[in-house]
């Protein structure tokens, strides 16, 4: 297992939320792979299940949500069997986290410093400070920060910059893996730009594999490997992001794409109607079929579709396809 | 005065805008809107994008249109008249005819006012239909110009609508006044790309259709391309550059839009970004020499002459203007 070609094995994942007598399945039974530095995307519009993936993941998820069944294997290591004090020493060392709101997630009264300090310590080994000092200006380097923010604090610094400081923290123990949860959105275009292409570097540096999660279809097109598309809780497509975005399978993935305007090439949006479903009370057959344009009586709205892999690395959840 | 501008819808002349920020004891001015000056004619219909990074002077200078802000020097003009120097009625009538809608479409609802009160509010104040029948008339035909069904949204509250649809219940509202300009603050940056596209085109089809010119503020240059007729790039509260959208987006004259426009990310793996760009490593001062280019910092491309002289806003031929000393 250990030798296998992927870092990460997500297997039949199911985390779901507690609301009153009934569940809500943010996420459905989901599987998937990453490689060994590679850069996994996944993308869906706000409340498909992207970002409690995340969490799931890396075990974060806290009450009312809770993670019902499935397998998080990080290099052939189950993640959900771990003890609390296993978990701590892999968690940040062995898989690190950029959340959503990175931007509040610095303490605004330590220095840089102080943070990336912190990280390394809480997590890792310990270091004298010497050592400790010389990693932190390495670190600042990676992001192309200069060495005197290392004594700044978090508002004497611009957006751009502090997420900046959070990737440093986020790769400080060499992480196998890193999970980004919309690392760019509410950054200006130009610093997007940067911390996108950043975050593609650092899996040629340090090897590490990423995961991306955002909405933004044209970031996902810019930096990553692989894609999967979520739609209510389940992964409905994945596969390497040029064959998806060249010929998407599932209409949803479709609708997705051509909903984004192009500057290099003006074409018609389409766009979607309808909204996603309740995920309390999700609709029959396949979770798409009240909003697509395809769908096929008697079959779409009875039989939910299996997600199967019909070419290699092509993965999709259609009754339209094979 | 009015033979001049009559050709022209608004005037924007000279508009300046002056902040005054810090405590007691740091108090400086900031100009959050500098020298800002465009046109919108009578002759067509327009989408006109205001664009820029967060901290251009783009939401401000709206803000300054709709009459929220009193400009610190120069003029909005409508129908050739000053607003600032406009009567009470004048004042009422410009409100009327110029409507915005905003970027959230989840907090500028009343939550207990149900849909019908969101829209027989302005029929109200401007008394454009009477009560009963023709106010009814009125919002039902306005909610099928936005694509939305009357039966449907009618008589429910905002939080059982969506994102997209609360969007389109504003473009009602603002549609119920037949008004001639719209000054749309960021009205999809909160929506899911799918909705997104749907409230885009009917921006488009309100301008084909019914003749109502846009300013569409934005930070969103893909957007911005797909809707609009020109575009303004706005920097620390200057404009550096105005033209048709196209030329913009794909020919940028000033080294800022080149590098805003080369940021900008495509939907398609096939154009990636080849170069590596470099961030800033530490934050540039902010002490900018008043005779300075604003973009001397930050410019790949800068001279001797940049520093001493700032530079205007020219035409460079074809109703293409840019502010920088290599293209005169």
């Amino acid at each position: 297992m250990a030798s296998s070609n992927y870092l990460l094995k997500v297997e039949g994942l199911k985390a779901f939320y507690r609301a009153g007598s009934s569940r809500v399945k943010a996420v459905d039974d989901v599987s998937i792979a990453v490689k060994k530095s590679e850069i996994l995307g996944i993308a869906g519009e706000s409340g498909c299940g992207k970002s409690t993936f995340a969490l799931a993941v890396l075990r974060l998820l806290k009450p009312p949500g809770y993670i019902e069944d499935g397998e998080i294997l990080l290099n052939g290591v189950d993640i959900l069997k771990l003890s609390d004090k296993e978990l701590k020493k892999v968690r940040w060392s062995r898989m690190s986290y950029i959340p959503q709101s990175s931007m509040n997630a610095l303490n605004p009264v330590m220095r840089t410093e102080e943070q990336i300090n912190d990280a390394i310590l809480t997590h890792g080994r310990k270091m004298p400070k010497a050592e400790l000092r010389k990693r932190v200006g390495e670190l600042l380097a990676n992001v192309g920060l200069a060495p005197e923010v290392a004594r700044m604090y978090p508002h004497e610094l611009s957006g751009g910059m502090r997420q900046r400081v959070i990737i440093a923290m986020a790769i400080a123990l060499n992480p196998e893996l890193v999970v980004a949860d919309e690392p760019t959105t509410a950054l200006d275009v130009v610093v997007q730009r940067g911390i996108l292409q950043m975050l593609s570097e650092i899996r040629w540096k340090f090897g590490s594999s990423i995961v991306v999660i955002t909405h933004d279809m044209a970031a996902q097109a810019e930096i990553v490997d692989r894609l999967a598309i979520m739609y209510a809780g389940k992964i409905v497509e994945a596969g390497g992001v040029k064959e998806v975005f060249d010929e998407p399978l599932h209409p949803y993935t479709h609708a997705l794409i051509s909903s984004v305007p192009s500057i290099k090439v003006k074409k018609e949006l389409l766009g979607l109607s309808g909204l996603p479903p309740d995920l309390r009370n999700p609709p029959s057959g396949c979770y798409f079929h009240p909003r697509c344009s395809k769908s096929i009586r008697n079959r779409c709205e009875i039989e939910e579709p299996e997600f199967v892999e019909i070419e290699k690395d092509r993965f999709v959840a259609c009754h339209l396809c094979g | 005065m009015i033979t001049l501008s009559s050709g022209h819808l608004l005037e924007v002349n000279h508009l300046t805008k002056t902040f005054t920020v810090g405590g007691l004891f740091r108090k400086r001015g900031l100009i959050a809107v500098d020298d800002v000056s465009f046109r919108i004619s009578t002759e067509r219909p327009v989408i006109f994008t205001l664009a820029g990074e967060s901290g251009s002077g783009k939401t401000t200078t709206a803000r300054l249109i709709l009459g929220f802000l009193e400009p610190t020097s120069g003029e909005i003009m409508y129908r050739g008249k000053n607003i600032w120097a406009m009567s009470k009625e004048e004042f009422k009538s410009y409100r009327k005819e110029v409507q915005a809608i905003f970027q959230d479409p989840y907090g500028v609802f009343n939550p207990l006012l149900k849909v019908d009160g969101v829209l027989k509010t302005p029929i109200k104040k401007f008394k454009v239909a009477n009560p009963g029948k023709e106010a009814n008339d009125l919002i039902s035909q306005s909610l099928e110009v936005v694509g939305l069904k009357p039966e449907e949204v009618l008589g429910k509250y905002p939080h059982q609508l969506s994102g997209g649809e609360r969007q389109r219940i504003m473009v009602a509202r603002a549609f119920l006044l037949r008004p001639k300009i719209i000054i749309a603050d960021e009205p999809v940056s909160m929506l899911d790309a799918s909705l997104r596209a749907g409230v885009l085109k009917l921006m488009l089809s309100l301008k084909e259709n019914l003749g109502i010119s846009f300013i569409y503020i934005t930070h969103d240059l893909s957007t911005a391309h797909y809707i609009s007729d020109k575009i303004i790039i706005m920097y620390l509260g200057s404009i550096v550059e105005m033209g048709s959208a196209d030329r913009i987006v794909k020919e940028p004259l000033h080294p800022y839009v080149q590098l805003l426009t080369g940021s900008i990310p495509i939907p398609d793996p096939k154009y990636r970004w080849k170069e590596r760009l470099e961030l800033p490593k530490t934050e540039l001062s902010t002490q900018l020499k008043s005779e300075s280019c604003k973009f001397y910092d930050r410019c790949p491309e800068r001279m001797d002459k940049c520093i001493k002289e700032r530079p205007r806003l020219v035409d460079v031929g074809g109703d293409y203007w840019v502010a920088c000393h290599l293209h005169r």
